[in-house]
């Protein structure tokens, strides 16, 4: 199935239908769980307003891991199978999924302060998130790291799958050390623990987030194959200088 | 008749023995990973200040930490020098697979550069005030962790084996990838200062070099092998 | 007046950055997406021109 998608003009005929449809969409739901998350959604018995911040943080490191997820995916379709959009589509994927890390350590941060009463805690879940975002820093060097586009590419996507290792200590460290973070709440065996108001505006924000990516993943990738197009075409016509 | 199992540890035998004589060709190489060491040793004192209580707490991790910094401008020319002069490319048409002369190079890089400082580990553990009767501890424990450095920082050189701006790479490639081994080394040492038994982290580090014992050939492996297709 | 008293009103000063923040990283994302994009279709129009 992944063959037939592998063609660039197919590829491109899909998604030029798909992307307008995925922008309004998943801003839809954005929208939607920004004003539910912001305006209609109930203060928590404990954490009053602050546990807004929730709608935010959740979000973006359920995104930064799945984001890793697909991206190491991705890369094992490029070493094993060889596919040729495999490689465009990990690198579209690093740096959002780099950008989703950072933003829930620093989101953590701001919720930490006037919840916990600190900043940083070095517990299992926030080091390890923050080594995701090394493992993504060092996919996007190391990509760009060679003199032959291919290099980096292969090189690069040993990395990712070096790094896969991390993803289960950061789902499971807060159920196997008890720490400062708070246990899971929504992936668990016997069905989410929170409560369905809460839950309503968590998922449109996750789903928005989401789809948002998948849509920036998209156009990114057909920007890359632009740019081969381009490479190939300055190759062809000998051009030594553009513009 | 030799078997094939005979004939691929001659091998391996073979090629640690050639990493050692060209290795350590100069004492000073052997003299300057130590000297490194002691350097970064020497800069926690000073900026601590010589208060011994504070040395005390963090001598066991300054010790670990220092060991990954001191490995890491040797770890680039591991591979380096072999691959550009076209050793690399020889070694991938032997009879042994290049799983087991990758494994032979980490255990050489363990023997050259890792045993003179698990040898010389007590000299930085006295320079930062530890307890005496830890010592013997800090030296299982590096003992115990310094072959898992070894694999993995194996691994490492070979993600950037013929990189443009390798050297700054390396760092940033290889430390999150020595964080569990750091933990665990450094949680062996401060469960002996209370008193406690150190076994549990002790399994933890072993187990480790047991998983990287089994994959970090084979990714070595397939990096020299993507590298050597250029 | 009215807006930086609700600011320092409670958790609010934790909570707006936060939403700020993300929205502000995923327009730049956005953005970002767009500008490269414009970019590598003009080089290639510009491209397939100068081939003609």
């Amino acid at each position: 199935m992944f063959d037939w998608l592998a063609n660039p003009n197919r590829f491109k005929k899909i998604t030029n239908k798909l992307e307008p449809l995925l922008m309004v969409i998943s801003l839809l739901f954005i929208i939607s769980g920004l004003y539910f998350s912001l305006f209609d959604s109930p203060k928590d018995y404990q954490q009053g307003d602050a546990v807004r911040i929730m709608y935010v943080h959740v979000p973006s490191a359920w995104l930064a891991s799945f984001l890793y997820l697909s991206l190491a995916v991705s890369c094992i379709f490029y070493l094993v199978w060889k596919h040729p959009l495999a490689d465009l589509i990990s690198s579209s994927i690093a740096p959002i999924g780099a950008l989703f890390s950072i933003l829930t350590l620093i989101t953590g941060s701001l919720w930490g302060k006037p919840m916990w009463g600190t900043w940083w805690v070095w517990d299992a879940r926030l080091t390890s998130m923050l080594i995701l975002f090394f493992f993504y820093l060092g996919f996007i060097l190391l990509h760009n790291a060679f003199e032959r586009k291919i290099d980096g590419s292969k090189s690069a996507s040993v990395l990712a799958i070096i790094g896969l290792i991390n993803l289960p200590i950061i789902k499971f460290s807060v159920d196997w050390w008890h720490t400062l973070h708070q246990p899971s709440s929504i992936l668990k065996f016997d069905g989410p623990s929170i409560d369905n108001q809460m839950l309503i505006p968590l998922s449109f924000m996750i789903i928005g987030f989401g789809l948002f990516s998948l849509y920036l993943i998209i156009i990114n990738v057909k920007t890359k194959l632009i740019e081969k197009k381009c490479e190939a075409l300055i190759l062809k016509l000998n051009l030594k200088e553009i513009l | 008749m030799n078997s094939i199992h005979s004939s691929w540890s001659n091998i391996f035998i073979a090629h640690i023995k050639r990493d050692i004589l060209t290795n350590s060709r100069s004492l000073l190489d052997l003299i300057s990973i130590v000297g490194f060491m002691i350097l970064i040793i020497i800069l926690f004192p000073l900026g601590l200040g010589p208060i011994k209580e504070k040395l005390n707490i963090v001598s066991n991790a300054v010790i670990w930490v220092g060991l990954i910094l001191a490995i890491i401008p040797s770890l680039e020319k591991l591979l380096q020098k072999d691959f550009e002069n076209g050793w690399l490319d020889q070694i991938a048409t032997s009879p042994a697979p290049l799983e087991i002369i990758m494994l032979s190079k980490a255990i050489s890089y363990w023997l050259i550069m890792l045993i003179p400082l698990i040898i010389t580990s007590p000299i930085f553990a006295i320079l930062l005030d530890m307890d005496l009767k830890n010592i013997p501890w800090l030296v299982i424990s590096i003992s115990a962790g310094s072959l898992a450095i070894s694999l993995i920082g194996l691994s490492g050189s070979a993600l950037i084996l013929g990189a443009r701006k390798g050297n700054i790479l390396l760092p940033i490639l290889i430390i999150p990838l020595m964080t569990p081994i750091l933990i665990f080394g450094v949680g062996v040492n401060e469960a002996v200062k209370i008193n406690e038994s150190p076994f549990g982290n002790l399994f933890l580090l072993l187990a480790l070099t047991l998983i990287y014992l089994v994959i970090s050939p084979f990714i070595s492996a397939l990096l020299v092998r993507i590298a050597i297709g250029r | 007046m009215n807006i930086i008293s609700w600011i320092m009103e409670g958790y609010n000063i934790y909570i707006l950055p936060s939403y700020i923040l993300t929205l502000l990283c995923i327009g730049f994302l956005f953005i970002r997406s767009i500008y490269q994009s414009k970019k590598a279709k003009n080089l290639l129009e510009k491209l397939l021109n100068s081939n003609n």
